[in-house]
């Protein structure tokens, strides 16, 4: 198996990697590369640029804050058996409505009504105090325990991601082979002709959007175990922004390419501060981050395929250039 | 790189059932975090420096070790404060950190600080109430006060002096303007005024005709806790609509350069009064040396210390002079260090004793202020009074304070 | 009264004074068109007559300004697109609208999912599935089986022409529309095509655009005639070509090719 190769030396960073690293670099790395995901699948699939995915994860994230252990008297606690069934479902039922709402709009037009849904929702959670807790939001969220270890402990807490997202990565490999996933493939090459053969547009549509609310959903679930904190700056114009970077800078091509993004993100974000003078590292991440564009219009992971023909090519004497062409 | 070997020598001494004592570190590192981005960048950059200035003041030395200073960015959100915080303390590996700026950011480090009890926090001059008065941390500290604590001697100068009996309420709905309506109404409602109505806007709100229509017409004044931007666009909005109520100002809404932009609302205040524990153009002689002493440090600064400046060098100047007497002993989660803080006291650059109550928060000096016309014409802020040794319960019993219940957009009420 | 049925059947299609609109210009008027079941029906025209309009009003993918539309007695006037082609009907496009990230194979079996069902689920398809079988099968039908596999993208001209049928015959068509199915072929494919169409099943009407009028005359038992989105002439081949306005019309006008 091809994704044993990536997985198992990923498994065993633990064994190498400090708690820094494994905890702020790489498990956050993973967290926004799933919310990435979902946005990726969006542009990869259905060929619609979602702005709103931040907010679906947003929307698990709060439920969980809701519904789970939380220092800021508002909300039930239930246990989590209960709670993380109900964060997925709001998140599936928030991309849903999503997709119902954009489910005619493409281009500009997708991005400007997922952009103000999610506006909407940023402005509603700061003003809302029963549900959202205003401004402040909510603080103290702990993670599970299993017997004594708390998932987020550093080391468990990695894992944890890795495997999230190996499997939704898996989710999103099996789903697009699906009759479904097909369809939704169908829908982004020509949405007349899927009509035409007698398939009503609605249900790939909504069902797509639904699908990346729940990679986003699972992402903000393990994002406010990450931050053990939730407000409306988590669904704000901060994070909706990153992830259209994560996503872009990685290459909207392939589901992979999120990850990537997630990465090459995460580090500029953490070091750049400790490379220039500490008014300028917002610069130095904005032009960084306008060089990976340029050079690599398809993104880090296009880069990447790229190189890889490249070197294919030279072993093979250059025999399949067309076919590597082709196929990106 | 240190703190890595550190940590590995733990690991492996854990690893082979023995206990480690990490060796003595040659320096101490505080990190300092601010907002150095957006529209607060050049006010957070000044709380930097006073952070810079305690450091430098002590030769850059104490007991024996140099001092690092590591700054950090956040934006006036928790989660920044929090991500800038975690960056410092895991990969910088500090030991004491500075900061934050603003009031959600306070209530976020204060709730991280309970997770690493291995190091020190001294707030910055974020002022919600709660970081301290409820679910406070040990390792949690505030050399300074709270939005309420900024606000004593106005309500009781409003009613009494001025005559104001009604006054309406305009802020941003977030917990430091909360904190600030508190201390207002607290001493206004307790000699007999009523608060109608209290208008809460979101920051950054730039339509408030909504509201300028809305406050009621027997009023006497109206209290305005916004800042920056957002107290510019209410004012002249206000003016123009024809308000012409009186205005009673929170701690930074008349700022000097509100009282130096030109716009219909200067009329309105005149004579307004205010609460702040900074004021720039203070005469005392402690203020006169910290300004001095500032202004050589950093020529390019402002012309006087803001009160960012202000707050961040009395933090900074507290956690040098209890590591100076604990002979930098950072052993045992900084149980000496602590203990040395606990009861610390020192001289302010306001000329009060600074010195903590038991949950860690400054008792504070503060000022009321007014806006004043000079000769030519301009506008500045004089100090009307000095109330000295400000704590957080406002001079009340602690029982009855804390059975009020947290500050929110309806506590205090007194329609 | 407008004729409804036909020796008591119910017309295949019944088209009754069926006009579109875009903005105030009308780019078909009044049209009305009875193909029976079976029947071999060409639609002539020259540029802009109204001829692909027609056809999307047809389908529904522009629903009409005006008039009725009937599929076998079924009022679908207001009917989605999707629940047209449930009816029986099916439509190839003048310019190939394909799936190009798809290969052949998926790409009819998607249309067999349309009608047959199956669409929507979720787990990965099976290869055992029936509903890729008839996929399958309908590839080699349509002259694809050998590029089942072939990503839709890398399909020759000739190729995706191929497959616009094979969509068009999915899962039994009662009625075809097709919109120049020979434009832009070789010689060599042509033949292809003709032989693909003549073994069509004789119950399925076919409504044929072709630009061509003498391929159009040979292949249909009747031909309408439109032109700025009016009807022009009807009638058999022999009739419409003695038809003086279709004369004056078509051998006067540009031709076409």
């Amino acid at each position: 198996m091809r994704a044993t190769v990536f997985l198992l030396p990923l498994a065993l960073l633990p064994i190498f990697a400090n708690e820094f690293w494994l905890v702020h670099i790489f498990s956050r790395a993973l967290i926004l590369g799933i919310i990435a995901l979902s946005l990726t699948f969006l542009a990869t699939y259905l060929g619609v640029v979602s702005f709103a995915q931040a907010t679906m994860a947003g929307i698990a994230g709060y439920v969980l804050a809701y519904f789970g252990p939380n220092t800021v008297d508002v909300g039930h606690e239930l246990p989590f058996a209960a709670a993380i069934p109900i964060a997925l479902l709001m998140s599936v039922l928030s991309g849903a409505v999503v997709g119902l709402i954009a489910r005619r709009s493409q281009g500009i037009y997708a991005i400007m009504i997922t952009l103000a849904i999610a506006v909407a929702f940023f402005y509603f959670t700061r003003q809302n105090y029963s549900f959202f807790n205003g401004w402040t939001g909510f603080s103290g969220l702990r993670s599970p325990q299993i017997g004594d270890t708390a998932l987020r402990t550093p080391v468990v807490f990695y894992l944890l991601c890795l495997g999230v997202a190996a499997l939704l990565l898996a989710m999103v490999s099996g789903f697009v082979r699906s009759p479904m996933g097909l369809t939704i493939q169908a829908v982004r090459d020509a949405r007349r002709r899927v009509q035409a053969i007698g398939i009503p547009l609605t249900t790939p549509i909504v069902s797509a959007y639904a699908f990346a609310g729940f990679i986003a959903g699972s992402g903000g679930i393990l994002n406010v175990w990450y931050q053990e904190r939730i407000s409306s700056f988590s669904v704000g114009l901060g994070p909706i922004v990153d992830i259209l970077t994560i996503s872009v800078i990685g290459g909207l091509r392939h589901p992979s390419g999120a990850f990537i993004g997630a990465v090459a993100f995460v580090l500029l974000d953490t070091f750049a501060i400790d490379f220039v003078d500490r008014e300028r590292f917002n610069t130095l991440i904005g032009v960084t981050l306008l060089i990976i564009v340029l050079l690599a219009p398809r993104g880090l992971r296009g880069l990447w395929d790229d190189t890889v023909a490249r070197f294919g090519n030279a072993r093979d004497g250059g025999e399949n250039t067309g076919k590597s062409q082709q196929s990106t | 790189m240190l703190n890595r070997t550190r940590k590995v020598g733990i690991a492996v001494g854990m690893a082979l059932g023995l206990s480690v004592m990490p060796a003595a570190a040659a320096e101490v590192k505080i990190g300092v975090i601010s907002i150095l981005e957006g529209a607060f960048a050049a006010l957070g950059q000044d709380g930097i420096r006073g952070a810079q200035l305690a450091v430098a003041e002590t030769g850059g030395k104490v007991a024996g070790k140099d001092i690092k200073v590591i700054t950090m960015s956040s934006d006036a959100s928790p989660d920044s404060a929090v991500a800038a915080a975690r960056k410092l303390i895991e990969q910088d590996g500090v030991d004491l950190i500075v900061g934050p700026l603003s009031g959600s950011e306070g209530l976020a480090l204060r709730d991280l600080s309970k997770s690493f009890p291995g190091v020190t926090f001294l707030n910055g001059s974020s002022a919600a109430q709660d970081t301290t008065l409820r679910d406070s941390s040990q390792n949690f500290y505030r050399f300074g006060g709270d939005g309420a604590q900024w606000m004593v001697g106005v309500g009781s100068h409003a009613f009494n002096k001025l005559n104001y009996k009604r006054v309406a309420v305009v802020a941003e709905d977030y917990s430091f303007p909360y904190t600030q309506v508190l201390g207002f109404m607290t001493e206004f409602c307790a000699a007999g005024g009523k608060v109608p109505k209290k208008f809460w806007t979101p920051i950054g709100a730039k339509d408030y005709s909504s509201i300028v229509y809305a406050i009621p017409k027997d009023v006497d004044a109206v209290f305005v806790a916004l800042g920056g931007a957002d107290a510019v666009n209410f004012l002249t909005q206000y003016s123009q609509a024809g308000g012409d109520k009186p205005i009673i100002g929170g701690t930074i809404t008349i700022d000097q350069s509100i009282l130096d932009s030109k716009g219909p609302f200067k009329k309105l205040l005149i004579g307004a009064p205010a609460g702040t524990p900074t004021v720039g153009d203070y005469d005392g002689k402690e203020w006169k040396a910290f300004t001095a002493s500032y202004k050589k440090q950093f020529p390019k600064g402002f012309s006087a210390p803001s009160i960012f400046a202000h707050h961040y060098y009395m933090s900074a100047k507290a956690a040098l002079l209890a590591l100076d007497e604990v002979k930098g002993d950072l052993s045992g989660n900084h149980k000496a260090l602590r203990a040395s803080l606990n009861k610390l006291q020192f001289v302010t650059p306001t000329g009060g004793t600074m010195r903590l109550d038991k949950n860690r928060n400054g008792i504070i000096d503060n000022f009321v202020t007014e806006v004043f016309q000079r000769e030519d014409g301009t506008l500045g802020n004089r100090v009307l009074k000095v109330v000295r040794d400000v704590d957080q319960l406002l001079g009340q019993n602690e029982t009855d304070f804390l059975k009020k219940g947290p500050v929110s957009r309806d506590n205090p009420s007194c329609p | 009264m407008p004729v409804n049925t036909i020796n008591g059947e119910p017309y295949a299609l019944d088209v009754q004074g069926v006009g579109r609109r875009f903005g105030e210009f009308w780019a078909i008027e009044d049209v009305t068109l009875k193909v029976r079941p079976g029947e071999r029906r060409a639609i002539l025209g020259p540029n802009g007559a109204g001829k692909t309009t027609l056809f999307n009003v047809i389908t529904g993918d522009f629903p009409a300004s005006s008039g009725t539309i009937r599929m076998f007695g079924l009022d679908v006037t207001t009917a989605p697109v999707e629940k047209r082609i449930a009816h029986g009907l099916r439509r190839t496009y003048q310019h190939a609208l394909l799936f190009d990230g798809l290969t052949v194979a998926e790409t009819l079996f998607l249309a067999v999912c349309g009608v047959a069902g199956g669409w929507r689920k979720i787990l990965p398809l099976r290869r055992d599935d029936e509903n890729r079988d008839r996929a399958i099968e309908l590839a080699h039908r349509a002259g694809l089986g050998d590029q089942i596999d072939h990503q839709v993208e890398l399909l020759s001209h000739g190729q995706r022409r191929q497959l616009e049928i094979g969509l068009a015959l999915a899962e039994d068509p009662t009625l075809l529309l097709l919109d120049e199915p020979a434009a832009g072929l070789s010689p060599a494919e042509r033949p292809k095509l003709a032989e693909l169409l003549r073994t069509l099943p004789d119950s399925v009407a076919v409504v044929l655009i072709e630009h061509d009028m003498d391929i159009a005359l040979q292949t249909s038992q009747s031909v309408t005639v439109l032109h700025n989105g009016r009807m022009l002439a009807e009638g058999t081949p022999q009739d419409v070509m003695k038809d003086a306005d279709v004369h004056r019309v078509y051998v006067g006008g540009s031709h076409g090719h």
